[in-house]
């Protein structure tokens, strides 16, 4: 499988959940390798040796740029789970990998900068589903606030649907929890820490990321 | 049964052409109004001295006063619509 991350803006969190994700499905028993793919950013690469630091079991990383069509296609035959985490821009680096990817997984704050990059995004993904009949497209709702009486997460949602169906939206709510990016400095995942609210975050959306694209080739055989 | 509800996009242009488009300077696609709130958030400073005749400032005059306004929001409230209209979208910072 390889599932994209990415969006037109930065700071949406695709990078915290690259990293949850790779550790969770790699925990599974699935081989995993996260590519990197921003050429400005080390994030990822950063918590790769940060957790290779910490004698934590490491997890494969690669930096790609420019066109990574050809080298994702190639990953894909040697592993279960190929991540390329993308730039928060349109580039090359997104575009290419959306020729390929089985699942591109759209992380969104709920805030109207990100809401709107996010529908900005939409066209994008269209013409890539031109060039790529397998893509399946899911936006995550990331960072949601806490507080019980919050409503950023519905209200972002209900915009949302004016641009991607229902089905398209994740059921699954990453809230914003100091543990992210605690256990992102010390090279771990919310998986290995003891806030058990976040690791659940994690699992229900590599399961909902898993169910869609096992659902999706089942259907196309 | 759940469709999307985005429009399907322009014709097809070969993979090449579809990745080499992010590198195309986005076009300046927004509404003169967008334009028009970005380019007015931000420090406000003396932008120019503007000379004029005696005429032409007791015009002024009487129409910030008829409009129960500043003479900077009635200037600005006329000259900027009018510059975005003509020449902000070949000149969208933002693009």
């Amino acid at each position: 499988m390889i599932l994209a991350e990415g969006n037109q803006k930065g700071g949406v969190g695709k990078s915290t959940l690259t990293v949850n994700l790779a550790a969770h499905w790699q925990s599974q028993g699935m081989t995993v390798v996260i590519v990197e793919a921003d050429p400005s950013v080390f994030t990822v690469s950063r918590w790769s040796d940060d957790r290779a630091a910490a004698g934590l079991p490491t997890i494969l990383t690669m930096k790609k740029t420019g066109r990574v069509k050809e080298a994702l296609t190639e990953l894909d035959g040697k592993f279960d789970v190929v991540i390329v985490d993308l730039p928060g821009k349109d580039s090359p680096e997104m575009r290419s990998a959306l020729l390929v990817a089985d699942i591109v997984l759209i992380p969104t704050q709920p805030t109207q900068a990100d809401i709107d990059a996010t529908t900005d995004l939409r066209a994008t993904l269209d013409q890539s589903a031109e060039y790529n009949e397998k893509l399946t497209i899911r936006v995550v709702l990331n960072r949601v606030p806490t507080h019980a009486w919050s409503t950023e997460a519905e209200d972002s949602r209900s915009v949302l649907l004016d641009y991607y169906a229902a089905d398209e939206i994740l059921d699954t709510v990453v809230h914003n929890r100091k543990s992210f990016s605690d256990t992102l400095s010390d090279g771990k995942s919310v998986i290995e820490g003891t806030d058990r609210k976040a690791a659940g975050e994690i699992i229900d959306l590599a399961d909902e990321i898993m169910t869609t694209v096992r659902s999706k080739e089942s259907t196309n055989g | 049964m759940v469709r999307s509800r985005a429009p399907r996009t322009s014709p097809k242009i070969s993979e090449e052409e579809f990745v080499a488009g992010a590198e195309k300077p986005a076009p300046a696609d927004r509404t003169t109004e967008q334009r028009l709130a970005e380019r007015a958030s931000g420090r406000y400073f003396q932008l120019l001295s503007y000379r004029g005749t005696e005429a032409q400032k007791a015009l002024i005059d009487y129409a910030a006063e008829r409009e129960g306004t500043s003479i900077q929001k009635l200037l600005e409230g006329i000259l900027m619509p009018e510059l975005e209209r003509r020449y902000g979208q070949d000149y969208d910072t933002s693009a």
